[in-house]
């Protein structure tokens, strides 16, 4: 985690944002985003029941890799507020997949005033297997 | 095919006071180790009035009311694929909020695919802070539904 506060003047588009790999999605983890979450369904931590649907095994949670590209879009934006933020699923996340997460400066503008850029942002396993894409749009004052 | 007369339904509004063992909980869960989210100090010294919610926490907001979502729109999961999400925000959320939050569908789209007939629902979650009555959030769903 880096602690540097972004200057928006310094922000270009096109440019991208440092990756991030996360550490190995474990089993715990999965239990942990069920309870943190609510969501409970079986395919995220009962192997067996996992299979019986078809699949090689527990998938993420997609609303956890979600909300760990958050993390790593709030952990690089230092300074900036996060005004909209959105989702799509392309492939499901296994088990002890490691993500990497990647992100670029679309756009920067400006609105009423308020400084803005908009980002892409995508999460890849270590199979270079594209798990979700999204975008965001923060707000900075610096 | 779902039915067309749930375009514009609203679900029952509900309310949530955030904890700060809460957010901790779900800060572990996805693994954030900003201390924010565990320190009352380091909150308040980074210009927060407590411990602040994660972007995606709302996520346990989604559905509104007592009324289950899928149920009550007539939805398969057998034939459900979700679609994304989309948050907008307004105002930062922290421990010791109360948020009143309602959903609406707002549509079902035809759509043809590879797979065939399929509608795209979309709903919208709002909340507010229950005391200011400023906006928090906006969490949009999107769903497929397969025929």
């Amino acid at each position: 985690m880096t602690n540097k506060i972004i200057n928006y003047k310094e922000l270009t588009e096109g440019s991208e944002l440092p990756e991030v790999k996360s550490d190995p999605i474990t089993r715990v983890q999965l239990v942990d985003y069920a309870s943190a979450s609510g969501d409970y369904n079986l395919l995220h931590f009962d192997e067996s029941f996992a299979k019986k649907t078809g699949l090689k095994g527990c998938i993420a949670h997609g609303m956890l890799q979600m909300a760990m590209s958050g993390s790593y879009i709030l952990n690089w934006a230092k300074g900036g507020t996060l005004k909209n933020f959105k989702i799509r699923y392309s492939a499901p996340a296994n088990e002890n997949d490691i993500l990497t997460f990647k992100g670029k400066i679309l756009k920067k503008y400006q609105e009423d005033d308020e400084k803005l850029i908009e980002i892409s942002v995508l999460t890849e396993t270590q199979e270079k297997r594209i798990t979700t894409q999204g975008s965001a749009i923060i707000s900075f004052n610096t | 095919m779902l039915d067309r007369k749930f375009i514009g339904y609203e679900f029952e509004p509900s309310e949530r006071t955030i904890s700060r063992w809460k957010i901790t909980q779900f800060a572990n869960a996805i693994r954030d180790t900003n201390p924010i989210y565990y320190d009352l100090n380091e909150a308040k010294k980074q210009g927060y009035k407590d411990i602040p919610v994660p972007p995606t926490f709302f996520t346990r907001m989604a559905y509104s009311g007592k009324k289950n979502f899928y149920a009550t729109l007539g939805i398969d999961y057998q034939k459900l694929l979700d679609g994304g999400r989309e948050f907008k925000y307004y105002s930062q959320c922290v421990a010791g909020d109360t948020i009143t939050y309602q959903t609406k569908v707002e549509n079902f789209v035809e759509k043809e695919g590879s797979r065939g007939k399929m509608d795209i629902v979309t709903a919208i979650t709002r909340g507010k802070n229950k005391e200011t009555n400023e906006k928090i959030f906006d969490a949009i769903i999107t769903l497929i539904v397969f025929h």
